[in-house]
């Protein structure tokens, strides 16, 4: 069996050499280069480099460009028409690792690699048959995303778009063609909504541009990529010289992606409706946790009275979104302004008209004059206050509003009954 | 002619004690009202002033004014001494202002224990009880009689 094999592979390898090339001084390979641009998400660039001619295997040893190089071991195989062959390892220059290891079912004899020659005396591993062709083919493939897909008019989306490519190049040790010399040159993008931009110089292959559709609709987002490179070829001549063919190629891909933006929704904030409500002291202020305020409370004629503002809420502000109630508001006392008349209160002692005060500062009023008596009735005195509220919507929006109100007082005072 | 004589000596002698029994009932009389008055000044005064004897407290919770039952009793008490210290006739007035019937009503309306009158707003209502000696009438045996006076004052606009 194991003669047989034997028998077999020297044949092959006999067959192989019958069409031994010849030795060159100067190359004639000529290279080819198609590059198809795509519009749909895809392009290519072929590259292809021909020498029907002649093409030689790669010599062991550095100081050449190839990404490979090989090493030619004798084997003796005890054949008569082949009394040894030559074992070819070929490595990756850059990894070291061999790319031409047998599969482990390979059959005997196994010499380590699935290339080998026959060679005789007068057989040099340079002098070995030509191969007329050898390939590259870079697939370009662009995705255009928009983020979020359905964004709201007037605010930011983001167009992503990103360039993967896959590469198949031939590598051998006669010719080989490569593409791996490329870059994006440029960027064009087409908001879809008249607007355009384009990213010029270095750019890479992946891109993010933020676009702002003002106006709802659907939009269709284009994204062209160009992009430049060069097929590099290289051809080997009978005494292991390299020659590299280099040939530029540009081509574009580009893609779309669907954006819709819908009408910003219409919001509007009512503002609260609020009253003032006093809690009265006689004296100074004093802690009573918290009490409930009044906007009626009787006074003591004379007496000079605190009274610490609050703020009563009828009903919260009011966040609508396209006319319909979509949540309350929050609202507070910034500060207060007491919009009466000069009060009774001694001299240095009374809240000044006029002023706006914190929301935690007491007014001081006193009244030195009993009600007044308006038609035969007996008629509060009514004390004007401008309320300065804040209120912070659901949606974090926070609108201040000076709110006038107003609470009443009965002056009250001691006297005999009846 | 002389029968004439004769009445007028009855006359004069069943008259005159007549006479100045009216006489001292009429001076008397003067007396005990004067008093009156003095005693109901000074304890209206004293009421009045303890109407202003707010409770504080209730006042901040409430935004209405209603009296300090102790406050303005001891108000009442401290002003009734004041005000009776200066009156003729009177021997105690600490004596009387403590022995004073003082009553604090916040719950309106209401009818004041002393005098009887309706009360519609917070109220104090105070009741002195004082001799009062007569200055004439003391001839007949009548030497004093008890003076009750009553008054009450409010919180109201």
């Amino acid at each position: 069996m194991k003669g047989a094999a034997s028998v077999g592979l020297s044949v092959l390898l006999l067959a192989t050499a019958a069409t031994d090339g010849h030795g060159l001084g100067a190359t004639t390979a000529t290279v080819s280069i198609t590059a198809v641009s795509g519009y749909a998400g895809h392009a290519f660039v072929y590259a292809q480099v021909s020498d029907s001619t002649f093409a030689y295997p790669a010599p062991t040893g550095t100081g050449h460009q190839s990404p490979f190089f090989s090493e030619w071991v004798a084997q003796p195989v005890a054949i008569g028409s082949c009394p040894w062959i030559w074992a070819v390892y070929v490595f990756d220059r850059a990894t070291k690792v061999q790319i031409n290891a047998p599969p482990p079912t390979a059959p005997q004899p196994n010499f380590g690699t699935t290339t080998s020659v026959c060679a005789g005396p007068s057989t040099t591993p340079v002098d070995q048959p030509s191969q007329a062709d050898a390939s590259a083919r870079l697939d370009l493939d662009l995705q255009v995303t928009v983020s979020p897909a359905a964004s709201t008019a007037g605010s930011t989306s983001l167009v992503s778009a990103a360039i993967s490519s896959a590469l198949t190049q031939d590598l051998n040790l006669y010719l080989n063609m490569a593409i791996e010399d490329w870059s994006v040159t440029n960027w064009a993008i087409d908001f879809g909504d008249g607007q355009t931009r384009t990213l010029s110089g270095p750019v890479g292959t992946s891109i993010q541009v933020g676009h702002i559709y003002q106006t709802a609709g659907r939009y269709e987002a284009r994204a062209v990529a160009s992009i430049s490179g060069r097929a590099q070829a290289a051809v080997y001549d009978r005494y292991g010289t390299v020659h590299l063919l280099h040939r530029a190629f540009s081509v574009q891909v580009g893609n779309r992606a669907l954006a819709t933006a819908v009408a910003r929704p219409l919001r509007s904030y009512l503002p609260p409706h609020v009253n003032v409500g006093v809690v009265p002291y006689l004296g100074p202020e004093t802690g009573t946790g918290s009490p409930t305020p009044f906007r009626h409370i009787d006074v003591l004629r004379g007496a000079l009275t605190t009274l610490s503002v609050h703020l009563l809420i009828a009903r919260e502000g009011l966040l609508l979104v396209d006319g319909r109630p979509t949540g309350f508001g929050r609202s507070r006392l910034t500060a207060w302004r007491f919009d009466g008349s000069l009060s009774d209160a001694p001299p240095g002692s009374g809240t000044i008209p006029g002023t706006p005060r914190g929301a935690g500062e007491p007014m001081r009023l006193q009244w030195n004059s009993p009600d007044p008596i308006v038609r035969g009735q007996l008629q509060d005195y009514g004390v004007p206050v401008a309320l300065y509220v804040e209120t912070r919507f659901p949606d974090g929006h926070v609108a201040s509003y000076v709110i006038l109100s107003s609470f009443s007082v009965s002056v009250n005072f001691a006297a005999q009954s009846g | 002619m002389i029968r004439s004589r004769g009445q007028s000596v009855l006359y004069a002698v069943l008259l005159m004690p007549t006479l100045i029994l009216v006489f001292a009932l009429a001076v008397d009389m003067a007396g005990l009202q004067m008093q009156r008055l003095r005693l109901r000044y000074a304890v209206d005064l004293a009421t009045v002033t303890a109407a202003t004897g707010v409770d504080a407290p209730y006042y901040s919770r409430t935004g209405l004014l209603q009296l300090d039952p102790d406050a303005a009793a001891a108000t009442a008490r401290e002003y009734l001494v004041r005000n009776l210290a200066g009156m003729p006739d009177i021997e105690a007035p600490a004596t009387i202002a403590a022995a004073a019937d003082i009553t604090i009503v916040n719950r309106t309306p209401a009818i004041d224990p002393y005098t009887g009158g309706r009360l519609d707003r917070p109220a104090i209502c105070a009741r002195i009880r004082t001799p009062h000696r007569f200055m004439l009438l003391g001839w007949i045996g009548l030497n004093e009689v008890q003076l009750t006076i009553a008054a009450d004052a409010e919180i109201r606009p």
